[in-house]
C-alpha cells in the first residue's frame, strides 16, 4: 500500500496542538474504490479525534463510508480501495505519536492488535470453524508476544473468557458449538487479548437479538471502565449510539456531516441529514407519532453531483447546496465542542426548527 | 372496514422440522426440533398483526407456514373460517391468489435476469383475468402495470417499468416486491422482515406504504419483525414469541407499554431508548432476569420455554407448558403467573416494583 503522503518515518517530531488528550487522529482521510481513470471517491477529506477513554459513535446508512474508514484508517482496506490522501496519528501509552498510514509492514503488523483491535461485523465468519477458541486466541497472543510461553498464553486466553463471562472450559470448542452472542463475545475477548488503546466495533452486535446485544454493549461499556480502552463504535442505529457513546459523528455519502456530544446530537440536531435520520426510528416509549424517515435514497457514489450531497434528499436545500460542498464548521448557534457541515449554518437566516432548537 | 370474523386464522399452529445429525443407534427415534408450537394467530381486514420476536423465534416459519410454501405438522389454518388445504397446484394458487407473501430480501426476492415489466405482467398474467374473461393482456394489462407501480409510489411508472432489479435502490425494489403481491389483489399480505434489509431512513417509507395499502385497500397485514418498536409503530395488535411458542399477545400499545409476560418485559426493557437515559426502570428488569439463551428447540422439555432465564421461575414453570391466559379482555399470556393456580410464581403486576 503506497498509502502515505510523508516520506520521513512517522514518529511526529512536534506533538501540534492536541485537543484533550487524542489518541487516534485521522487528518484528511480521502479513500477511492477503483484504480481506474474514474475511481469512485468513497471518503473525502475526513478528519475525525478519538479521545483517551472515551466512546465516539460513527452513525450513518449502509454505504456512507463508516466501515471504510474504520478499515483505512488501520490500513485493512482490501483492494480496489486506495487510500489516496491523509494522515492517522496514533498516540502511544508513552506519548509517542505514530502515523499508521506510514509505518513499515513490520512497524504496522506490530501495532495492530497491540494498539488497535478491531471486533468485526459478522463474528460468525471471522473466527476459523476447524480450529478451537483455544487455538485462535493463544495464536493471536503469541505471535505478538513471541517470548511467552504457550502455557502462559492459554492461561490469559482462559482469563480473557472469563473477563467477557464465557466459562474457560469452552476454550475446547470450536466455533459452531458457540451460540451467536458466545461468538460475539470470543471476539471481544480476542481483540482485547494485548489490552489495545483503541477498539473498533463495526457493527458488533446487528446480528444479534436485543437481548443479547444489551448484555454484550453493557460488558464492554464495564470493561472500558475497568481496562481504559477506547471505543469507536461504527452502527446504523442512532439511538443505540445515544446511549453507549460519548460523541458521535454522523457521517453521510463519505463525508462526516455532523459530530457532538451523543446527548445533543439526540435533543438537538444541527444537520438536517442528523434531524432525518432520527425521525426514523419509532420510538418504544413516549407519545406514538407520525414519522416519514427521509425521502429519495443514498445517493450514488459514482456519480457524485456538486453540492452538499444530501441536498437532493434535504428538505431546506437552497441554490447554494446544490452547487458548493459545504464543510465542516461551527453551528450558527456557535455551540463548543460541536461541528456540522451544512449551509443553512452559515447563511446567517433563521434555522428551520428541527435544526434550531 | 374492520369485520369482526378475521380473514385468515391458525389454530394450534405446529412445525416441527426433523433434525439431522448423528443417531446413536440406526434405531433410536428421530428427533424433531419444534421450531413452532401450538401459534393461534388472526389476521382482521385492515388491520395489521405483528409476531415480534428474536432470531430462532419461530415467527419466519409462522409465515412460511401462513403462505403455504412449508407442510404444516399439526394445526389448522381457516381462510374465511374454511381450512386450507394447499396440495397440488390449482389449490396451491387459488390460495396465494388471496394471501400473498412479501419476502425480507428484496435483492434475491427479484429475479435479476428479468426487468420490472416482466416480473410484475408475469403476477397481474397468472392472477388476473381480462375484463371480457381470458389471459389479461394488451391494453388492459398494460393499465394495471401502471397502476401497480403508481400504488407503490413508484410515479412515473414509465421511468421504472423497463429497469432491471440492480437499477434500483433496495426501497426502490422492495416496492417493486409488494407492487407483485398486490398484482393478485390478495386480502392478505405476510411480510416477513420487510424492512430489516433496507437502509435506516427508507424503512419508514415502507411501513407507511404497508400501512396506505391497509387503509386503503383494507388488507390484513401480518408484520413479521425483530424490532418491537417498529411493532408498536406500525401494528394494530402484537404477538410475541419465544422459542417457538406465544408468550404475549394484545394490542401493540399495551404490549409495549405494560408488558406482562417476564420476556417481553426483558424485551422491552432491553431495546435501546435515548429517551430514558437513566433507566433506572430498564435496568432493573435487566438485571432480575438471568442471562442466557433461548432453550435448544430440540426435542425441548415441558415446561415454559422462558422458565430457565424467568427470575420468577418456580417449580411448575418447568413442569408444565402454559398456555395462553387472558388477563385482561384482548391482552393474554402465556404465563402461569396470571393462573389461578395455588403454585403460581410471583410475577409483579408491573415492572419497576420490587421482586
Amino acid at each position: 500500500m503506497s498509502a502515505g503522503v510523508e516520506t520521513d518515518p512517522g514518529v511526529a517530531r512536534d506533538a501540534g496542538p492536541t485537543a484533550e488528550d487524542p489518541v487516534l487522529e485521522i487528518r484528511n482521510l480521502s479513500v477511492d474504490y477503483g484504480f481506474g481513470d474514474d475511481p469512485t471517491h468513497v471518503l473525502r477529506d475526513v478528519s475525525l479525534t478519538l479521545r483517551r477513554g472515551e466512546v465516539l459513535g460513527l452513525a450513518g446508512e449502509s454505504g456512507c463510508g463508516k466501515s471504510t474508514l474504520a478499515y483505512a484508517a488501520t490500513r485493512l482496506l482490501p483492494p480496489p480501495g486506495l487510500i489516496t490522501g491523509g494522515e492517522v496519528w496514533l498516540t502511544g501509552r508513552d506519548g509517542e505519536r505514530a502515523d499508521l498510514l506510514s509505518l513499515s509492514d513490520a512497524e504496522l503488523r506490530a501495532a495492530r492488535w497491540r494498539d488497535i483491535a478491531i471486533v468485526f461485523q459478522g463474528a460468525m465468519s471471522s473466527l476459523n470453524p476447524v480450529f478451537r477458541i483455544e487455538k485462535q486466541i493463544v495464536d493471536g497472543i503469541l505471535a505478538h508476544r513471541p517470548r511467552m510461553r504457550r502455557e502462559e498464553a492459554r492461561e490469559r486466553a482462559a482469563e480473557l473468557l472469563r473477563l467477557v463471562g464465557i466459562s474457560a472450559d469452552r476454550l475446547r470448542s470450536y466455533p459452531h458449538q458457540l451460540s451467536g452472542g458466545m461468538r460475539q463475545r470470543v471476539m471481544i475477548a480476542m481483540a482485547l487479548a494485548l489490552e489495545p488503546q483503541v477498539l473498533i466495533m463495526d457493527e458488533p452486535t446487528t446480528a444479534l437479538d436485543v437481548v443479547m446485544q444489551r448484555q454484550i454493549l453493557e460488558q464492554v461499556m464495564e470493561l472500558r471502565e475497568r481496562l481504559g480502552f477506547s471505543v469507536v463504535f461504527i452502527t446504523h442505529d442512532v439511538s443505540l449510539l445515544v446511549e453507549v457513546a460519548d460523541r458521535i459523528a454522523v457521517m453521510y455519502a463519505g463525508e462526516i456531516v455532523e459530530t457532538a456530544a451523543a446527548r445533543d446530537v439526540y435533543t438537538r440536531p444541527r444537520h438536517p441529514y442528523s434531524a432525518g435520520l432520527l425521525g426514523s426510528f419509532p420510538p418504544l416509549h413516549g407519545p406514538r407519532r407520525e414519522l416519514t424517515g427521509i425521502p429519495g435514497a443514498p445517493p450514488d457514489l459514482s456519480a457524485r453531483e456538486p453540492g452538499c450531497p444530501f441536498a437532493p434528499r434535504c428538505p431546506h436545500a437552497m441554490d447554494v447546496c446544490r452547487t458548493e460542498l459545504p464543510v465542516l464548521g461551527r453551528t450558527a448557534q456557535g455551540e463548543d465542542g460541536r461541528l456540522v457541515a451544512c449551509h443553512l449554518h452559515t447563511a446567517g437566516a433563521p434555522l428551520p426548527e428541527e435544526v434550531g432548537r | 372496514m374492520s369485520t369482526t370474523e378475521p380473514v385468515l386464522a391458525a389454530h394450534g399452529l405446529t412445525k416441527h422440522f426433523r433434525a439431522g445429525g448423528r443417531r446413536v443407534s440406526g434405531r433410536s427415534p428421530a428427533r424433531a426440533i419444534h421450531a413452532v408450537d401450538g401459534v393461534d394467530l388472526e389476521l382482521r381486514s385492515g388491520q395489521v398483526l405483528a409476531v415480534v420476536g428474536e432470531s430462532g423465534s419461530g415467527k419466519s416459519t409462522v409465515a412460511r407456514l401462513l403462505a403455504g410454501l412449508i407442510p404444516i405438522t399439526d394445526g389448522q389454518v381457516l381462510l374465511d373460517g374454511t381450512p386450507v388445504r394447499v396440495k397440488g397446484r390449482r389449490a396451491f394458487r387459488a390460495y396465494v391468489r388471496r394471501v400473498q407473501m412479501i419476502f425480507q430480501d428484496p435483492f434475491a426476492s427479484l429475479n435479476p435476469v428479468h426487468p420490472v415489466r416482466y416480473t410484475l405482467t408475469r403476477a397481474l398474467r397468472l392472477h388476473r383475468k381480462q375484463s371480457t374473461g381470458g389471459t389479461l393482456r394488451g391494453a388492459e394489462l398494460e393499465a394495471a402495470l401502471t397502476e401497480l407501480l403508481e400504488r407503490v409510489h413508484l410515479t412515473p411508472a414509465a421511468r421504472y417499468v423497463d429497469k432491471f432489479p440492480h437499477e434500483l435502490s433496495g426501497g426502490q425494489r422492495q416496492r417493486i416486491a409488494i407492487a407483485r403481491a398486490l398484482a393478485a389483489d390478495p386480502e392478505v399480505l405476510l411480510a416477513d422482515e420487510p424492512i430489516s434489509m433496507l437502509d435506516v431512513s427508507i424503512r419508514l417509507g415502507i411501513l407507511n406504504l404497508l400501512a396506505d395499502l391497509r387503509d386503503r385497500l383494507g388488507i390484513a397485514i401480518l408484520y413479521i419483525t425483530h424490532d418491537i418498536a417498529s411493532a408498536r409503530y406500525f401494528a394494530d395488535r402484537t404477538t410475541v414469541m419465544y422459542a417457538g411458542r406465544v408468550m404475549e399477545t394484545g394490542d401493540s400499545e399495551s404490549v409495549t407499554q405494560q408488558p406482562l409476560h417476564p420476556y417481553t418485559r426483558l424485551l422491552v426493557a432491553s431495546a435501546p431508548d435515548p429517551d430514558d437515559l437513566a433507566g433506572a426502570g430498564a435496568a432493573a428488569v435487566r438485571d432480575r432476569s438471568t442471562g442466557g439463551e433461548p432453550p435448544s428447540l430440540v426435542d425441548p422439555p415441558p415446561g415454559c420455554r422462558f422458565a430457565q432465564r424467568c427470575p420468577y421461575a418456580t417449580d411448575v414453570c418447568r413442569t408444565e407448558t402454559p398456555e395462553l391466559i387472558e388477563v385482561t379482555p384482548g391482552r393474554a399470556a402465556a404465563c402461569w403467573g396470571y393462573s389461578a393456580r395455588e403454585d403460581r410464581p410471583a410475577v409483579p403486576a408491573t415492572e419497576g416494583a420490587s421482586a
